[in-house]
């Protein structure tokens, strides 16, 4: 059985180990996300008309 | 086929089993089969993660061993990948794969001492099949990707997981409150 500091530096351990690599695998998926949001936002603009409607007509 | 959650994760762990042993007997097996157990490991994580250590750390109590669990998880999915990145038939792959086996088998070990008869007696058998369809939805879902794809929410849910307050924070405030518990 644990005692009860056991437990809590177990969980300490765990928590923080957790949030190490969460924290370094961030910058790549807010990178990806971002790019994601970026490729929809663009194809939007062009469903709406965005740059294509306001090409010159031939 | 059981639907119970308990039953599908311990049937997940035997056929990881059975590939450890494929992988260290036959070599000639490994450019086959090395995707298949990292595919499979990965979306197994991917769903406990999801949608079993949730309702084992909330309605069955299980906090402190979840939070053990998540961290076992993330150290998998790391040697998964490298052992993605290793020749099957170089001289590293023998040494990456012992790696892989000692961890995860360390993780089935204490996830089949610890939360799962955690669950099996803190969560009755409706809703332990409920949660076993959510399980296998999710893990369908997820066959295919590699260990370290995940979304900004289901890196969420591994920290909360981890006892970390995420919340519905934005990218600055999840970074601090990341860093803050990176650093205890």
């Amino acid at each position: 059985m644990y005692t009860v500091r056991g437990i809590d530096e177990w969980w300490l351990v765990a928590r923080s180990s957790v949030a190490k690599h969460c924290a370094s695998a961030l910058a790549a998926v807010d990178e990806k996300e971002d790019a994601q949001e970026k490729r929809a936002s663009d194809s939007d603009d062009v469903d709406r008309g965005g740059w294509w409607g306001r090409l010159p007509a031939c | 086929m059981s639907e119970d959650v308990v039953d599908l994760i311990m049937q997940d762990h035997r056929e990881v089993e059975s590939i450890f042993e494929k992988l260290q007997r036959e070599p000639e097996v490994r450019a086959g089969l090395t995707p298949v157990l990292v595919t499979l490991l990965a979306a197994h994580s991917r769903a406990e993660e999801s949608e079993v250590y949730p309702a084992a750390r909330d309605e069955a109590g299980e906090a402190e061993d979840v939070a053990h669990s998540q961290e076992e998880h993330l150290l998998a999915d790391r040697l998964l990948a490298e052992l993605s990145e290793c020749d099957p038939f170089g001289d590293d792959y023998e040494k990456k794969l012992k790696e892989v086996v000692d961890a995860v088998t360390h993780h089935v070990e204490e996830e089949e001492k610890t939360v799962l008869p955690g669950m099996r007696s803190g969560l009755d058998d409706a809703r332990r099949a409920e949660l076993g369809q959510a399980f296998l939805k999710s893990r369908q879902e997820h066959l295919g990707d590699m260990p370290q794809d995940r979304t900004r929410a289901e890196m969420k849910q591994q920290a909360a997981n981890a006892d970390i307050p995420v919340g519905d924070k934005g990218k600055e405030a999840l970074r601090d409150v990341l860093d803050e518990h990176a650093d205890e």
